[in-house]
């Protein structure tokens, strides 16, 4: 069969008549684009599809219900965000009963962390440390500019299959799949670094300890790739983000006496030893590629 | 002569016939050509390790000898039968014997049969079927018929107890009048198996005789026999009392035993006795241990050890002596041995991710009668007792039952049974003061339909995700943290559905019975128990929802399971819910706020201290947080741990802002949806546009300012040197839609800060 060239008349008709609804309807989806909706979120839209999305969060994570450790992380968290330029956000903070050492943060204050963080945090400034980056996220609108990325693409696709579309569906898909916008830019962590560095000075921790997480991670990387393997696909301490961190710690010069550790950490140390104990480290890793244990 | 048919036409028929008579034979050596195979994996299932293992050895050896055609040296290999072998060693060992002596036709054959089958007699059955399987064996089955084993008495004995067991009293009792036997031992135990046998066929006087009889000559190895089947239903002492006497003691100890079972004494024969037997043979058969009782049901301890997903199994509740028995019964067959048969059986269906649950109740000559609930253990298989329908609910299945099932001829001696289990339940004390069979059978529809509701509904649900439970009594509910004299405290709040309930019949004296349990994270610990009453009033004959709340106070922050159930007594309904519930953790000298609650129309008492200390506030509870269009609306918590200035007073702001989740798009917005042929497509962009009230609410220290009450709480109730205030602010009149209202303190003292937030939806 022979194809008719594309400079046929006859198929250009052909083309223009099946583009014209697809050009349409994507005139009509960039209307209100271009009106506003989607060139960012406000913060009130930022709060509703954190809402939506912490609810996702809360059923498909196993949520540790320790009132002292949720108390704690609440605690500190909030006197972090609170000094930080986007303290107009209510935030919250939840632990997830999970060994492995991770955290994320999702738009609107919601912030997680893994038992695993504060399982390997030996100082109070180590954790606080990841707790602070995550805050950067919030602070930089990280995952919300990730939003609108996706919802741009989500709507052009929607829009040239002539298919209904909803946004809500598409994100909440996107937030687990493959760890959609909970995997952040190059920039976007270098940028939380940065915001989180300052927020553990200005709330008077010490900030080596940041840099000595970043470090710890990396070594237990080497020796326990499995409980650090999401961090590391989401954000990973790499030899770059540490010596950012360390120009930035010569160049702000930190002042004196910054705190190392509070009796808040202390109390919540002994009840994560005495409750849940890390697991013991094994000699080899038994994961696969896929991260699947054998 | 030359044939008239041609030759070729009988090629076919011949072929065809010659098939039909090879084709037997054929599959015949095809057969005896697989029995090594069959041997050998009869081997095989022999443990290569410990005491079997020599014997495997040789048998394999034997197999091979057999393969290679050298059947007399394989019997030379395996030697003689030994009682001793295990069961598989024994019949690999004789069905090889058998299959070397085919072959050689050696004499042997009778004697090697009617040692196996005397010592053993379940082999005879084994027997019977190889026997059958295997065409070429007709010369051996004629062999075993001429041996005529079973007639002699060892073996008829062994062959009645296999056909007792097998649920064929008759024919136990024909094999066992054969029995003539010198041996007193052997007498008496063919004695028992003839008592037994009678008793399973309802010849309960022809039975007692002969037990009765067996008691005059009682030897040791009977005695044991007989207190074995007696194990169950004997009292601790009775047990120990048994375990010092001698044999002829323990022949009058038996006989004591049953008299003292007698129901009625003043007749000659015992119809205990004979249902005992009876019993027992059932429960054999129904409710033998699959487990063997290792590990299950030795004590509550242990099991709870043992099995953490049913916490609550007691077996005292059945078997007080609880470790001193032998369970080779689960709980059925247990409280079938002690109280009989259930009347009625109410075994529920497995839904997904359940087990099915069954349901006894027994009455029999008991005066008060009996009503037990048991699950099957998930991945044993075995049948476990529950305490309650909340533990059976938590891992059992359940559909609702047809009442007329449940009691097909009602009868008042239930009652006493239901009055003295309401603390149990309060359904049973509805039940107990049941005017007539009717409302007794709605109540058991309703405690029928409770278990369908429990396991039909799903089974991890947290304080903000309540669900109702069952439909005899809608109820939704939230549970509220707050601190209460310097502890944590909680207040389970409920709404139920009372639209189906006729007020003006009941009257003003009728009630709701409100039951928390509150246990630890395992449901192992009930932690406490609160039973409040509330008097049946509805707000408005439009709104049939009665709201209460329950306080349980002194805890200490945990996580926390806990179960609700709300009654109404005259009715009969119940709803029930179950869900865990974090209570917060709040240390002294840190700031904290307790749970939002929200309140849809003023309280009634304006003063008062707290919601939380007033049952008859109109909450708003979850999951449902539905409020009327219109609706007054406020939101109250309170603060903790403020930090006073120098002179006394304490300085704090609350923020308090609305983030509407959804809102019912205008006019203009639903036009611009369906003309872009994507109404759905922008619809929830709309949702996007969240508006924010916020309100600032600054230096709260007067009692009034604009939009915020704030009341002292008495300081005795406030952690020591710390102040708590209760608070309070009107939410302005929202359209319809889903609203977040987001609450953050800020001390301006100390600086700390502490947020909650509250989601609910207007109509």
């Amino acid at each position: 069969m022979q194809e008719r060239p594309v400079t046929d008349p006859a198929s250009l008709r052909v083309v223009a008549t099946r583009l014209a609804p697809i050009a349409a309807l994507l005139a009509l989806a960039i209307a209100p684009v271009a009106a506003g909706d989607l060139k960012s979120l406000t913060t009130p839209q930022e709060l509703v599809l954190g809402q939506i999305f912490a609810e996702q969060v809360d059923q498909q994570y196993p949520l540790l219900h320790d009132p002292v450790l949720t108390w704690y992380v609440n605690l500190r968290g909030r006197q972090f965000a609170d000094r930080s330029p986007r303290n107009n956000l209510p935030y919250f903070f939840r632990v997830i009963d999970s060994p492995e050492i991770n955290a994320f943060a999702i738009p609107g204050g919601h912030i997680y962390l893994n038992l695993g963080v504060l399982q390997v945090a030996d100082e109070e400034g180590e954790l606080l440390g990841i707790l602070a980056h995550e805050i950067g996220h919030i602070v930089g609108r990280h995952s919300a500019k990730q939003i609108v990325k996706q919802q741009w693409a989500s709507i052009l696709m929607t829009t040239a299959r002539g298919a209904y579309y909803n946004p809500y569906a598409d994100l909440a898909a996107n937030l687990f799949g493959e760890l959609g916008f909970l995997k952040m830019t190059r920039d976007a962590e270098r940028e939380a670094d940065q915001i989180g560095f300052q927020l553990m000075i200005d709330a008077g921790y010490d900030p080596v300890y940041m840099i000595a997480m970043f470090e710890k991670l990396q070594q237990r990387y080497k020796e326990q790739p499995g409980l650090l393997e999401k961090l590391f696909l989401t954000h990973p301490p790499t030899d770059e983000r540490i010596a950012n961190l360390k120009t930035q710690l010569i160049a702000t010069r930190p002042p004196e006496g910054l705190r190392v550790t509070s009796p808040e950490f202390q109390e919540t140390r002994l009840r994560v030893r005495d409750r849940y104990p890390a697991p013991p480290p094994k000699g080899k890793d038994t994961r696969d590629k896929d991260g699947k244990g054998q | 002569m030359r044939c008239p048919v041609p030759a070729h036409r009988f090629a076919a028929p011949a072929l065809v016939l010659g098939l039909l008579v090879v084709s037997p034979i054929a599959a015949g050596a095809q057969y005896i050509g697989r029995e090594p195979e069959r041997l050998a994996a009869l081997v095989d299932a022999i443990p290569r390790e410990g005491s079997g293992a020599l014997e495997r050895s040789r048998l394999a050896q034997a197999v091979a000898l057999v393969n290679d055609g050298k059947a007399a040296n394989a019997l030379e290999e395996l030697g003689p039968p030994n009682d001793d072998d295990s069961l598989g060693v024994r019949y690999a060992r004789v069905l090889l014997r058998l299959d070397a002596e085919r072959e050689l036709r050696l004499p042997e054959l009778r004697a090697t049969l009617a040692g196996v089958l005397r010592a053993d007699p379940y082999f005879a059955d084994v027997f019977d079927v190889w026997m059958g399987l295997n065409p070429q064996n007709k010369e051996l089955r004629a062999h075993a018929a001429a041996l005529d084993v079973r007639a002699e008495p060892e073996a008829a004995w062994q062959r009645a107890e296999v056909l007792l067991r097998l649920g064929d009293p008759r024919r136990a009792l024909n094999a066992l009048t054969a029995i003539g036997s010198s041996d007193a031992a052997l007498r008496n135990r063919a004695d028992r198996t003839l008592a037994w046998a009678h008793f399973q066929l309802k010849e309960d006087a022809a039975g007692q005789a002969v037990y009765l009889r067996l008691l005059d000559r009682l030897d040791e190895t009977t005695a044991a026999l007989l207190f074995r089947d007696i194990a169950a239903i004997a009292s601790p002492p009775e047990r120990q009392e048994f375990a010092s006497l001698g044999t002829a003691a323990r022949s009058a100890f038996l006989r004591r035993f049953w008299s003292g079972r007698h129901p009625v004494p003043v007749q000659e024969g015992n119809p205990r006795l004979g249902e005992h037997y009876r019993r027992l043979a059932r429960a054999l058969a129904e409710y033998g241990l699959q487990s063997n009782g290792r590990g299950y049901f030795t004590d509550s301890e242990v099991f709870r050890s043992l099995s953490p997903a049913l916490p609550y199994f007691d077996s005292r509740l059945v078997f007080e002596e609880g470790s001193a028995a032998r369970y080779w019964l689960d709980p059925r067959g247990l409280l079938l041995m002690r109280h009989g048969e259930s009347e009625v059986p109410l075994v529920g269906q497995s839904v997904a991710g359940t087990e099915p649950s069954q349901s006894w109740l027994i009455s029999g000559y008991r005066s008060r009668p009996l009503l037990y609930h048991f699950v099957r253990r998930t991945t044993v298989g075995e049948w476990t007792l529950v305490l309650n329908l909340a533990v059976a609910a938590t891992r059992s299945g359940a559909t609702a039952d047809d009442p007329e099932r449940i009691l097909p001829a009602l009868s008042r001696s239930v009652l006493p049974l239901y009055e003295s289990r309401f603390t149990l339940h309060p359904i049973y004390q509805s039940a107990g003061q049941a005017r007539s069979p009717s409302d007794l059978q709605q109540l058991l529809r309703a405690e029928s339909q409770l278990i369908a509701g429990f396991v039909t509904a799903a089974l991890t649900f947290d304080s903000t995700a309540y669900y109702t439970k069952d439909n005899t009594l809608p109820l939704a509910v939230s549970v509220a943290n707050f601190y209460f004299a310097g502890k944590p405290a909680i207040e389970v709040q409920f709404e139920a559905d009372l639209s189906g309930i006729d007020a003006r019949r009941l009257g003003e004296a009728s009630t709701l019975v409100a039951t928390v349990m509150l246990y630890d994270r395992d449901w192992t610990t009930l932690v406490q128990r609160v039973d409040t009453t509330f008097p049946l009033r509805f707000p408005s004959s439009k709104h049939k929802g009665l709201v209460g709340s329950v306080l349980l106070s002194d805890l200490e922050p945990e996580d926390y399971r806990l179960t609700l159930s709300v009654y109404q007594p005259d009715s009969g309904r119940i709803g029930l819910a179950r869900g865990r519930h974090e209570v917060t953790y709040i240390p002294n000298g840190s700031l904290g706020i307790g749970d939002l609650v929200l309140l849809r129309q003023p309280p009634p008492n304006e003063k008062r201290a707290s919601p939380t200390t007033d049952a008859s506030v109109p909450w708003v509870p979850a999951p449902q947080r539905v409020v009327s269009d219109g609706a007054p609306l406020r939101v109250e918590f309170e603060v903790y741990n403020l930090q006073p200035d120098d002179s006394g007073h304490v300085q704090y702001e609350v923020e308090e802002f609305v983030l509407t989740l959804y809102e019912e798009p205008g006019v203009l917005g639903k036009l611009a949806g369906w003309a872009n042929l994507a109404g759905q497509m922008f619809f929830p962009l709309y949702t996007f546009a969240g508006q924010v009230g916020k309100t600032v609410l600054s230096q709260a220290t007067a009692s009034e300012t604009d939009g915020l009450t704030v009341a002292k709480r008495p300081m005795e109730d406030a952690p020591a040197g710390a102040i708590a205030e209760h608070v309070r602010a009107d939410l302005e009149s929202l359209k319809s839609g889903v609203y977040t209202v987001y609450v953050t303190v800020r001390d301006l003292h100390s600086g700390e800060l502490a947020s909650r937030f509250l989601t609910f939806q207007i109509d």
